[in-house]
Parts: C-alpha cells; structure tokens; sequence
C-alpha cells in the first residue's frame, strides 16, 4: 500500500497500528485536526501576546516579565496539544507525506523556531526582569520579531500540505 | 431575509476576489493561513483577558489596564479573521449556504463576540472588585462561546 520508494522505517511507521487506526477511523482523523487547530490558536495566540509586549507594542501597563510568566503556561498547553495530536497526523499519513515539500519545509522552520526558543531563554530572557517598563534589549527584541515570523511561517507552510 | 443571504452570496462570489479565489488553490490556501493566523489571535487575546477575569493569569494585575491593553490586538485580529473569512466564502459561497454547520457557527460567533464585549462594561473604568465579580460569568460563557466558534468552524471543512 505504501509507495515502494518510501524508506523503510517511513513505511513502518505508516504501516503501525497506530497510523493505521488514525487513517481509517472516521472520526478520529477530523477529532485530531481540530484539536490541532486548537493547539496552535492556543500556542501561537499567547507566543504573539508575549511577542508583541516585548515589542512594545500591547499590553504597555504590564511589565515583559509579568506577560510571559503568567503566559507561558498556556503557551505549553497548546503546545502539548498541538504535538501530540500533529504527531498522531504526521505519523497516519506518513507514506504519502514522506515526500511532501511541505511538509519539510514545516518541520525544518519549527526546528528554526524551537532553536530561537531555545537560545532566547538562555540568554537574554533571564535577564527580562530586569528590563521593567523600559524598552527590551535590542536582542531580545530581535528574538520576539523572529518568532512572530517564525510561527506564522509555520502556519501558512502547514495550510498547504493539505493541498500538495 | 433567506434571499437577502443568498443574493447577497450571490453577489460575493461573482465578485473580482471571489472568482480569482475560486480558480486558485494557492491563493485560497493563502487565505485560510491568514484566517487561521487572525483566528490566534483572536484566541490569545481572549484566553487571556477571560482568564484573567477568572482570575487565572495576571493574578493581581488591574484587570482594566490587561483589558485596555489586549483590546487593540483583540480587533486587529478580528477585522483580519473576518475579512479573510468572507473572502473564503466569496470563492464558493454555495458550498457554505448548504453547509449545515455555517449558520450555527455565524449564531454561536455573534453570542461570543457579544459576551466578550459584554465583559468591557464592566472592568474598563477603574472597577471596584464586585464589577469584576460579576463580568466573571460572561468571561466564562466566552471562553465556552469562541471554544464552540473554532470547533464548529473547523468542522465547516470536514462535513
């Protein structure tokens, strides 16, 4: 069923129990999409928030530092959301996404994304108590623009897997 | 006013945009980017100003200023999911008056932007802290609201 070009651990994968029980349940495909959706509108919905703060550009009354903590929980919700139920997608249709320009290309701008995390939480964001009402530090500001980029690329590169 | 929507979809989908969406995949998938960009921030903004209603986050903040704060960002967002929503309507707008699941998510959208603006009344004056009590079931019932919104809207695509 699986093309014969796919690898062999792709067309494992594809083969499972679980890809196969995601692929042919009527309802489990659709149930896992929405709750994809959901994850990312959560995630990118409260990254923005905090993105923006940093920028300057909203919420100006509350410190930087007030924005991200009390956000970040929910920003891990939708993360966790998005994860799992984009890994149980990814993993059903596998075979046929193997190849999918895509697809690559989303994963290769989400490793961008998680690594601008990364090293932006290493390093200037300890720092982001200290920054007050005042404005963020030229890196940090930098980090928040990326992201916002970053994010929506993911966004609009994951819409068109669907279609390609 | 069963034919007012439909002339005024009528109308939609002979229009420039609505023929260009309707022959380009590219552009319609385009579109659904920017509705499901416009559609997190919209969710962001609300997730945080309901709970901080409910006294989830911004624990201790004044409720108003975290009100005025997000509201700019909160309609931005909106005029960008609404907009990019009629366009996506405009390339097949047959496909949605037959949609059994389009009426009830414009019904459930009109209820939750009313219970999220209903909220402002209360908490955008400085506010005595019986004022926040009581926008508190209105955040909930909004929470609930653009829950139903997103879910119902996703499945527009999936029925």
């Amino acid at each position: 069923m699986t093309d014969p070009n796919t690898p062999a651990l792709i067309a494992a994968i594809s083969d499972s129990g679980l890809a196969t029980y995601v692929r042919e349940s009527e309802i489990t495909f659709p149930v896992l999409q929405t709750f994809h959706a959901l994850g990312i509108m959560l995630m990118v919905g409260t990254i923005a928030i905090v993105d923006l703060r940093i920028l300057g550009v909203l919420l100006k009354g509350q410190s930087a530092e007030e924005v991200g903590r009390t956000l970040l929980p929910l920003t891990w919700l939708g993360f966790a959301v998005m994860l799992l139920s984009g890994g149980a997608l990814l993993v059903a249709q596998s075979g046929q996404l193997y190849a999918n320009t895509f697809l690559r290309a989303k994963l290769a701008l989400l490793l961008v994304a998680g690594v601008n995390v990364v090293i932006f939480h290493a390093t200037t964001y300890r720092s982001i108590a200290a920054w007050g009402g005042a404005v963020a530090p030229a890196s940090a500001r930098f980090a928040a623009a990326s992201s916002l980029l970053l994010w929506t690329a993911v966004i609009v590169v994951g819409r068109y897997i669907a279609y390609y | 006013m069963a034919d007012l929507v439909t002339s005024l979809f009528d109308a939609l989908g002979r229009s420039p945009p609505g023929l260009f969406l309707a022959a380009s995949t590219p552009a319609f998938a385009a579109v659904q980017s920017i509705h499901l960009i416009g559609l997190a921030g919209v969710g962001g903004a609300v997730v945080a100003l309901d709970l901080a209603v409910l006294g989830v986050v911004f624990r201790g903040a004044d409720i108003t200023r975290v009100a005025r704060g997000l509201f700019g960002f909160f309609l931005v967002a909106l005029v960008l999911t609404v907009t990019s929503g009629l366009l996506l309507v405009s390339a097949g707008p047959q496909k949605y008056l037959l949609n059994a699941l389009f009426g009830p998510k414009l019904l459930v959208l009109a209820l939750a932007l009313a219970l999220h603006l209903l909220i402002y009344p209360g908490i955008v004056r400085p506010a005595p802290a019986a004022r926040v009590e009581l926008a508190r079931p209105f955040a909930a019932a909004s929470l609930v609201a653009w829950f139903s919104v997103a879910v119902i809207g996703r499945w527009i695509g999936l029925i």
